[in-house]
């Protein structure tokens, strides 16, 4: 009696153990250092260029920025690259993020997994859609009436937009790795 | 043989504690990133008006400009979406890490087996 007890609870124990073991997750890619270093670098290199151009800048002058701003793009397009070749999370397919992708959409956010697959890939390329749009400004100086081009406000929006971008792709990034060094 | 000793109070105990340590670590990052981005969205948005105003920007840059911010919001809503995924894998995970070497360590005394313990990042 005392023998099958044991085995019972041994038992009970063992398949505990592997319901356990189904249960275990994977709902974010794994942590990139290089893509986190690679996206704080471009962070300053891009403010560094476009705080050099405060106040808007002169017609004549865009070759002086031209090599800053192929490196900057080159680099962003990198992170792209990165960022979408990162495997995806193996258990996004799971009922559980299904409703909570259903509890999103009933508040009006239309998420896809698709999007949760690399959730700061938009992010990264919101910031190379910023930094060429602000290039081809600059390039082919069409600000209408200014004499400056790109004009002051231009400079100052695309500032503030390049670091909200960033902000979110850097975020995302020191989240994966902290949350791997926690674990 | 020796009996399994599995102390449930402080396995429960050590969970709360490794869950309490990422949550009180992680939440206020969330809500400092959730607002960061809120606040520079509607900077950005106030930015376009004041350089409408000085006449410094055009109408098809009006155009633009509305469209980056669009694409600014809808890429910070994945990102809070993916990191509240991420968050809820790590504490998911936590406990599933605490529970299982209890678990091991009360099957290593008793029957002498040591199961490996997986790797979470992974797929099991």
């Amino acid at each position: 009696m005392k023998i099958v007890t044991l085995w019972f609870r041994h038992s009970i124990t063992i398949f505990f153990t592997f319901v356990i073991i189904g249960c275990a997750t994977a709902l974010a890619p794994a942590p990139s250092p290089k893509l986190l270093t690679d996206s704080q670098s471009a962070l300053t290199e891009g403010l560094v260029l476009m705080q050099g151009m405060s106040g808007g800048v002169e017609a004549g002058t865009y070759e002086q920025r031209k090599d800053s701003y192929s490196k900057l793009l080159a680099n962003l397009q990198s992170i792209v690259v990165l960022i979408e070749s990162r495997p995806p999370a193996s258990d996004l397919d799971s009922d559980k993020v299904k409703i909570f992708l259903d509890y999103a959409s009933s508040k009006g956010i239309l998420i896809t997994q698709e999007d949760l697959e690399q959730p700061n890939l938009k992010a990264a390329q919101n910031a190379v859609d910023q930094i060429s749009f602000l290039r081809d400004m600059d390039k082919e100086k069409d600000c209408g009436k200014s004499i400056k081009c790109p004009t002051d406000s231009n400079i100052k929006i695309a500032i503030k937009g390049y670091m909200i971008s960033m902000g979110a792709v850097i975020y995302y990034e020191q989240l994966l790795v902290d949350l791997k060094e926690d674990n | 043989m020796a009996n399994i000793t599995f102390d449930t109070q402080e396995v429960l105990s050590d969970v709360v504690e490794g869950v309490k340590g990422i949550m009180s670590d992680q939440q206020p990052k969330l809500k400092s990133f959730i607002r960061s981005q809120t606040r520079g969205a509607v900077e950005f948005g106030a930015l376009i008006v004041e350089g409408l105003e000085k006449d410094e920007i055009t109408v098809s840059q009006r155009a633009v400009y509305l469209e980056q911010l669009e694409d600014m919001i809808t890429a910070a809503a994945y990102t809070v979406a993916g990191a509240v995924l991420a968050i809820v894998e790590a504490v998911w995970n936590k406990m599933v890490n605490i529970i299982w070497t209890a678990i091991n360590t009360a099957l290593t005394a008793a029957i002498d087996i040591a199961l490996p313990l997986p790797d979470f990042g992974n797929d099991n």
